[in-house]
């Protein structure tokens, strides 16, 4: 009995329950960029447009820009020109197929872009954070997502601390990248926030991982030990990867060498 | 010694520069050769075969496992493996190796995990080992599909579940120790899969050993 016991503590917890936003499966190419909507004021949501934009990207960095075994790059787009004031009080449609999608809903875009949004249908209640999903589609191609932040008076997003507002962006880019909420309390995709937010959960790994899986190709040339989105930012890391990679192999070689002299000896 | 050879290695090195898994394929390719030993068929003569039994623990101590902001610590996960070992010189010995972490099954969702393993050890006691090398890890997560409804905000939404098998490849440095006493052993072993600073990312695998030696 104490075997039991025991066991069934230390047996594996490990578990995964991701769901996805389309039964397709559907995801971006694996490289993606974040924009934020020039019309965007964000006067309720307690920080400007540009710091949302940064928020936004330190979401990307910090949570899935960092999965090794996802082909991923989420990198940042700037500012998304327009003049529509529907992406700021429109309904967002999530079917480019759909009918309703025209007249009074946030227009379609490419790529990933952020709204300050005050719809009363998606921000009925002050906690309602943020909307997002997938809106353009080829195929089992995900073209462009939209995340709408709760810009109405009185909204709970203004109450965040500035690392839970970076997951509730990170929260709201997974949906944009294809996941789903999941029924694991202690992951990102889960539908509610905590303040005890700092990583993401093997449930949030295995998604991304299934919706950007990393080729063959992209592991053996070494893209996926640094990652390449942070560009040169890092690539004194990459040469040390490279480096010791080369060393292993160098010694080998020299051996090799050392071998054969010493057997024509 | 036949220049020939040298030049070999030296366009062979030059030309694998950026591929290290095709390097590593590289230096397998040359240990198969009868130019550096005295064999003709050196798959034939490996010294020793492994069996290992151990647990694998995925990106220990970097994920969230707790809603209150636990990370994820020790847990079973069992893997097996088994390798062959060549004895390259009496302290170096080349060990190609295949693991495979028992599929793990979860609401509906498997992962399987198989880890090709290019090692080399050195022996720097009578007992205690250092192993260094590359592996190519195979993740690969499948469902049946389906739909679910999930809380979304104050209302409830329709998810769907993953409805065919995809697969991710990721090479990594291993490094790790393993101590032996005649045909039993023990290991550890990271797999790093990225060196940044900030974020340093591995799995580990703890493990025992059974070995038989070739007579």
């Amino acid at each position: 009995m104490k075997t039991l016991i025991f066991t069934s503590i230390f047996f594996s917890l490990n578990s995964f329950a991701f769901r996805l936003n389309t039964n397709i499966g559907a995801a971006f190419d694996n490289e993606v960029k974040i924009f934020i909507t020039s019309n965007s004021d964000c006067s309720e949501t307690g920080v400007d447009q540009d710091e949302l934009l940064d928020i936004a990207m330190q979401g990307a960095r910090d949570y899935w820009n960092n999965v090794p075994s996802a082909d991923l790059s989420l990198k940042r787009g700037g500012i998304y020109e327009t003049a529509d004031n529907l992406f700021l009080t429109g309904e967002l449609c999530v079917n480019d197929t759909d009918s309703s999608c025209s007249g009074s809903t946030v227009p379609l875009v490419n790529e990933i872009v952020i709204a300050c949004n005050n719809n009363a249908t998606h921000f009925s209640s002050n906690n309602i954070l943020a909307v997002s999903s997938p809106v353009k589609f080829s195929g089992k191609e995900i073209k462009g997502s939209i995340i709408l932040i709760n810009n109405s008076s009185g909204t709970d997003f203004a109450e965040l601390s500035r690392d839970e507002k970076v997951s509730v962006l990170a929260h709201e880019i997974g949906h944009a990248l294809g996941l789903g909420h999941t029924k694991k309390d202690e992951a990102l995709m889960y539908y509610k926030t905590t303040e005890h937010r700092f990583a993401l959960s093997q449930d949030d790994v295995d998604g991304i991982t299934y919706l950007y899986p990393r080729g063959a190709v992209d592991a053996i040339s070494c893209d996926g030990i640094i990652p390449s989105a942070f560009g040169s930012e890092y690539s004194n890391t990459r040469s040390l990867y490279h480096s010791l990679l080369n060393l292993i192999f160098g010694l080998i070689i020299g051996l090799f060498i050392f071998k054969t002299v010493h057997k024509e000896k | 010694m036949n220049p020939l050879f040298i030049f070999r290695v030296y366009f062979a090195h030059r030309f694998f520069y950026h591929s290290s898994m095709l390097k590593m394929f590289l230096i397998f390719c040359l240990l198969s050769t009868k130019f550096c030993f005295a064999w003709d068929n050196p798959l034939a003569k490996f010294s020793q075969v492994d069996i290992q039994l151990g647990t694998w623990l995925e990106r220990y101590s970097q994920l969230q496992s707790t809603r209150n902001g636990e990370k994820n610590g020790f847990e079973l996960t069992p893997f097996v493996s088994a390798g062959l070992l060549y004895n390259m010189s009496p302290k170096w010995k080349f060990r190609p190796e295949a693991l495979y972490v028992i599929r793990q099954s979860s609401d509906q969702i498997d992962k399987d995990i198989f880890c090709f393993q290019l090692d080399f050890t050195y022996k720097f006691t009578q007992k205690w080992s250092f192993i260094l090398g590359s592996s190519l890890l195979v993740q690969s997560i499948s469902s049946n599909g389906g739909e679910e409804k999930i809380n979304n905000g104050n209302t409830t939404e329709s998810f769907y579940l993953p409805n065919e098998r995809r697969t991710s490849y990721i090479q990594t440095l291993d490094l790790g120790f393993e101590w032996r006493e005649k045909n039993y052993g023990a290991k550890f072993q990271s797999y790093i899969y990225r060196l940044d600073e900030n974020f340093p990312q591995y799995s580990l695998a703890l493990g025992l050993l059974y070995s038989w030696e070739k007579k």
